[in-house]
């Protein structure tokens, strides 16, 4: 209890703007999904709005879903987008100046004389930072997992996961405690805050890029789904690929190539007095066909987070090591 | 408990051959050889760029010796810091206190990272100097943070106190009150002190044993008192024939007068010179190896 009253103590300020960002953007998440759920638009109203167009919508419908909409997009998109950079931002001010500052106002000297073990005054330093910094991230991740279904009233939870998945839930306190593992080591390499924080948003821009380029190598076996259906139809999935690559197949589940459709219509593709696709070709496009595309079903959410909270953990404990590692080797000043 | 190394040694710090070298090319420390005693105040004596500081963090594993060895009671720091630091207290030269954290939050944090951290001793010591425990480390004065360096230290029960030019930065009532809760300190609890500093008038009093270091090599190494009996003072020309009153250095005085330090052997003397301060003992021998790399570095 000491050793975490004093760490908070000397690293009050950066505490303090992490736990009140936390707080806000928690607060702001719940009162968005009060305000998305309290908008009151009936699941047939996003049906009709989808499958027939706003022109065919009812009055009521219309006006209800242009509200929704309106929260959903600037007040819910800010909340997330908070959301995507609370963790690294967080994760940063908590981990650069544990070692960081000890070495920049050189009171690592005096700890690291009066502590025979550097790697167990690091330690419990990182195991007191990283505990209070999950649990600060926990309250929002927790209420940003709250917005998600408010934002999607028409979609089963259980089935459309992947929406924002790394913007709400665990998989954010995962992500929080690997950038402050890499504040860690930047600020223990570094020795100085404000060239470690910057070295430390590269590292976490890198790390993002790194999860996303790996993402393919843990993730299960994709499948091919019908677009409709992961889009609107209660199911999601997470598209593996940019989606260049679809495939077709008619209601016999047959699978067909473009050009084999396009052979097939009664319509041109193109309308030449129109200069534009023409209406009838993909009216009928709909009612012949289904495009398909390599998506992870939404029910495999689980298995993608346990993978990607598993190869977090691994990175941030990696980090930590080398922090202990360079924290046992250099000079305290 | 003590190493079997430890047992009976009656060497408290050790450097042997000692190299340090920065960036490939600044040499710090040239081949120290230096013994301190168990028991003994130690000062460390030598102009800016001597190695003082670089010697004393050598023995608490701060830096790492390029050439040569060091022993903290018989134990090397390279091999087990762990051991080392356990048996050593240490005033750095610059203040590291926690400006945000009050004295007695210092103390809490020094228990917390010390096991055996007498903290009622440290805040007994402090009161006694009228620091006032809940004062933040960053509203105490330059001696008063030096003290509570040195009450952090004294609290560790260290047998052994590195400090590092701590006097540097501190007027004279506050050197002589600093001083003056070491010596006690040391005299109570038997502890070994090696004190670096530039202050050669306060550590006269408080020391038993001067080493003098200068371009990173060991220039003199004795006891106070026989330094002060062994030298002597004078003009250029006082050495005598029979080389029983050596010539160390000829150094400037204050007033642009130059003047010449002997060593006396078995207590020679001759006409014109007088016992020499420890001031200008140290003096010399700063010339003195200046002259030599001089010398060196013509040749």
């Amino acid at each position: 209890m000491t050793a975490a009253r004093l760490l908070f103590k000397t690293h009050r300020f950066e505490a303090l703007a992490v736990l009140a960002a936390a707080a806000l953007l928690a607060v702001a998440a719940m009162y968005v999904t009060s305000r998305l759920n309290g908008v009151g638009v009936e699941t047939d109203c996003f049906r009709q709005r989808f499958s027939s167009g706003p022109s065919e919508a009812s009055e009521a419908c219309s006006a209800s879903v242009q509200v929704f909409g309106t929260i959903n997009g600037d007040e819910a998109g800010k909340v997330m987008a908070g959301m995507a950079v609370l963790p690294f931002i967080g994760g940063l001010l908590i981990g650069v100046p544990l070692v960081g500052r000890e070495i920049e106002q050189r009171t690592a000297t005096l700890a690291w004389s009066l502590q025979s073990s550097r790697r167990r005054w690091l330690l419990k330093r990182a195991v007191i930072g990283g505990v209070s910094l999950a649990t600060v991230l926990a309250v929002p991740a927790a209420a940003a997992e709250l917005l998600e279904p408010a934002r999607q009233p028409w979609l089963d939870p259980a089935t459309t996961a992947f929406r924002d998945y790394g913007l709400r839930g665990p998989l954010t306190v995962f992500r929080g405690l690997a950038a402050f593992a890499i504040g860690l080591l930047a600020g223990a390499v570094i020795g100085r805050v404000l060239p470690a924080l910057i070295i430390g948003a590269v590292g976490a821009v890198l790390l993002v890029q790194v999860v996303l380029a790996a993402q393919w190598t843990y993730l299960p076996p994709a499948e091919m789904l019908p677009v409709s259906e992961t889009e609107r139809a209660g199911r999601d999935g997470l598209q593996v690929g940019s989606g260049d690559e679809p495939e077709f197949r008619d209601r016999a589940g047959n699978t067909v190539t473009w050009e084999e459709i396009v052979a097939r219509a009664p319509y041109p593709e193109y309308d030449e007095e129109l200069g534009d696709a023409d209406p009838r070709f993909y009216a009928w496009f709909e009612s012949e066909f289904e495009r398909y595309e390599l998506f992870i079903p939404g029910e495999k959410l689980g298995i993608v987070a346990v993978r990607e909270a598993a190869g977090l953990s691994l990175f941030s404990a990696v980090l930590v090591g080398l922090s202990a590692v360079v924290v046992s080797r250099r000079r305290p000043y | 408990m003590p190493g079997a190394a430890e047992l009976g040694a009656d060497v408290a710090l050790e450097a042997i051959g000692l190299t340090k070298r920065y960036q490939r090319r600044i040499w710090a420390l040239k081949g120290i050889d230096l013994q301190v005693r168990t028991g003994s105040v130690t000062a460390l004596v030598g102009p800016n760029a001597a190695g003082k500081s670089t010697l004393i963090k050598t023995w608490l594993g701060f830096e790492r010796p390029t050439g040569g060895d060091v022993r903290v009671l018989g134990i090397d720091p390279r091999r087990d810091r762990q051991a080392a630091l356990a048996r050593l207290g240490y005033v750095p030269q610059t203040p590291s206190l926690y400006r945000d954290l009050t004295v007695a939050d210092h103390l809490e944090l020094a228990a917390d990272l010390r096991p055996g951290f007498d903290g009622a001793a440290a805040a007994h010591r402090l009161e006694q100097l009228a620091i006032p425990l809940d004062s933040r480390a960053g509203d105490l004065s330059g001696g008063q943070q030096a003290q509570v360096h040195l009450a952090l230290a004294l609290g560790t029960r260290a047998r052994v106190l590195l400090l590092d030019e701590p006097l540097a930065s501190l007027d004279p009532l506050a050197r002589r009150e600093f001083l003056h809760v070491l010596i006690d300190a040391v005299r109570s609890d038997g502890v070994t002190a090696l004190l670096s500093s530039h202050v050669i008038t306060d550590i006269e009093q408080a020391c038993d044993r001067l080493v003098v270091l200068g371009v990173g090599r060991k220039l003199y190494d004795g006891s106070v008192v026989e330094a002060l009996a062994e030298h002597r003072v004078g003009p250029v020309e006082a050495g005598d024939a029979a080389h029983r009153l050596a010539s160390v250095a000829t150094f400037a005085e204050a007033d642009g007068r130059l003047s010449t330090l002997y060593r006396s052997v078995d207590g020679a003397t001759a006409d014109g010179t007088r016992p020499a301060s420890l001031e200008e003992i140290v003096m010399g021998y700063l010339v003195s190896g200046r002259s030599a790399v001089v010398s060196a570095e013509a040749a």
